[in-house]
């Protein structure tokens, strides 16, 4: 084998093996920091900090109004969420299906009006809007009398992209129809 | 008149220009959610990002800078060939360097494959290699679903590798050619 030849080879050895073993060396005291890094404790505890703030999720307060406008009841529904993570979180939407209970008749989707930045760290409220159709109306007047009870469900959560859909239904007691207040 | 390679220079070139592009653009990235989960990929840098967590694993980093000091080497030699193809020494200096791009093309798209394939298996999603598509996740306890959208894109410098990779085997035919004269 000549001279070049003998090079080559030597380069080829050195250069696939040699930042091998120069890592191996660097974490000769934790050789398993080699395949796992520390940055994965980090993220696992992201992983769960993550689902920690999907369980803050709370719904707070409901207010119902008349709107002259459109001559239709509209409610408001104020949700509270606390970040528990290292970074912001946009949340894009918060919208779920409402039904009465008593029929399971759908009366109209909820809303979160526009994304909502929570910082990291921080409680912060979305603000949830939606309005009973001239069905729903007719239907809680026919069938309820006034007030209705209902069910939140297909209860979703978009943060960052990441769609959570929850099949368990909140349920909201003596809505009114037609009324002011909250 | 001095005969050269000029498949070569170019392969050659090219070859450190696409090991500089790739440090900052990666050849294939993964997004899930909106930079949810990040993954770029190239044969000379990959790191993943995590809800704002970014890492590398050491090993990888090792291997990552295996493959970038063989292929600036191997566009060296491809240079220093180039320029005097007719010497005694020249095919050799010629086969070390022509086959390093078409292998690091080759080993990451078997790569990009396998890791694809493993994931789909592993997570029974149905992940594409270029493209989109939803994935959904079920945790029965809680009765809840998440559904996350993918997406999976090769960037212009995995074709910009293809590019060097066929210019180092164009050199490798010119040399036939150069031979002859």
């Amino acid at each position: 084998m000549d001279k070049i030849s003998v090079i080559l080879a030597v380069i080829n050895i050195l250069v696939a093996v040699g930042p091998v073993v120069g890592m191996v060396a660097v974490h000769v005291n934790n050789p398993v920091e080699v395949i796992i890094p520390p940055e994965v404790q980090e993220l696992t505890e992201a992983l769960g900090s993550f689902g920690d703030t999907l369980q803050t999720v709370e719904l707070i307060n409901v207010t119902y109004n008349r709107d002259v406008t459109y001559n239709r009841d509209t409610f408001t529904l104020t949700f509270s969420i606390i970040n528990k993570l290292n970074i912001d979180l946009e949340v894009n939407n918060l919208e779920a299906d409402i039904v009465c209970v008593g029929h399971d008749y759908r009366l109209g989707r909820a809303y979160l009006s526009s994304p909502v930045n929570v910082e990291s760290g921080r409680r912060s409220y979305l603000t949830v809007k939606s309005y009973w159709t001239a069905d729903a109306e007719q239907h809680i007047r026919s069938q309820h009398g006034g007030t209705v009870d209902v069910n939140l469900v297909n209860f979703t959560v978009d943060i960052k992209g990441m769609v959570v859909q929850t099949g368990q239904p909140i349920t909201l007691t003596n809505i009114p129809v037609g009324s002011h207040g909250g | 008149m001095r005969a050269i390679n000029w498949f070569g220079i170019a392969g050659g070139a090219a070859a450190i220009i696409l090991i500089a592009v790739s440090l900052y653009t990666p050849w294939w990235q993964l997004t899930m959610g909106e930079d949810f989960f990040n993954v770029n990929v190239s044969p000379f840098n990959l790191n993943f990002s995590f809800l704002g967590i970014a890492f590398v694993i050491p090993l990888i980093l090792a291997l990552n800078l295996s493959s970038l000091l063989m292929l600036l080497i191997g566009g060296i030699i491809m240079i220093i060939y180039s320029f005097n193809p007719s010497k005694t020494y020249s095919k050799k200096l010629l086969c070390f360097a022509y086959k390093k791009p078409l292998y690091a093309v080759i080993f990451f798209l078997v790569g990009i494959i396998a890791v694809t394939l493993i994931l789909n298996l592993m997570f029974s999603v149905n992940m594409p290699i270029h493209g989109t598509a939803q994935a959904r996740l079920s945790n029965p306890s809680q009765s809840a679903t998440i559904d996350v959208a993918m997406k999976t894109s090769f960037q212009w410098p995995f074709w910009f590798a293809i590019v060097t990779a066929a210019l180092c085997v164009a050199a490798r035919l010119y040399h036939k050619k150069l031979s002859a004269i």
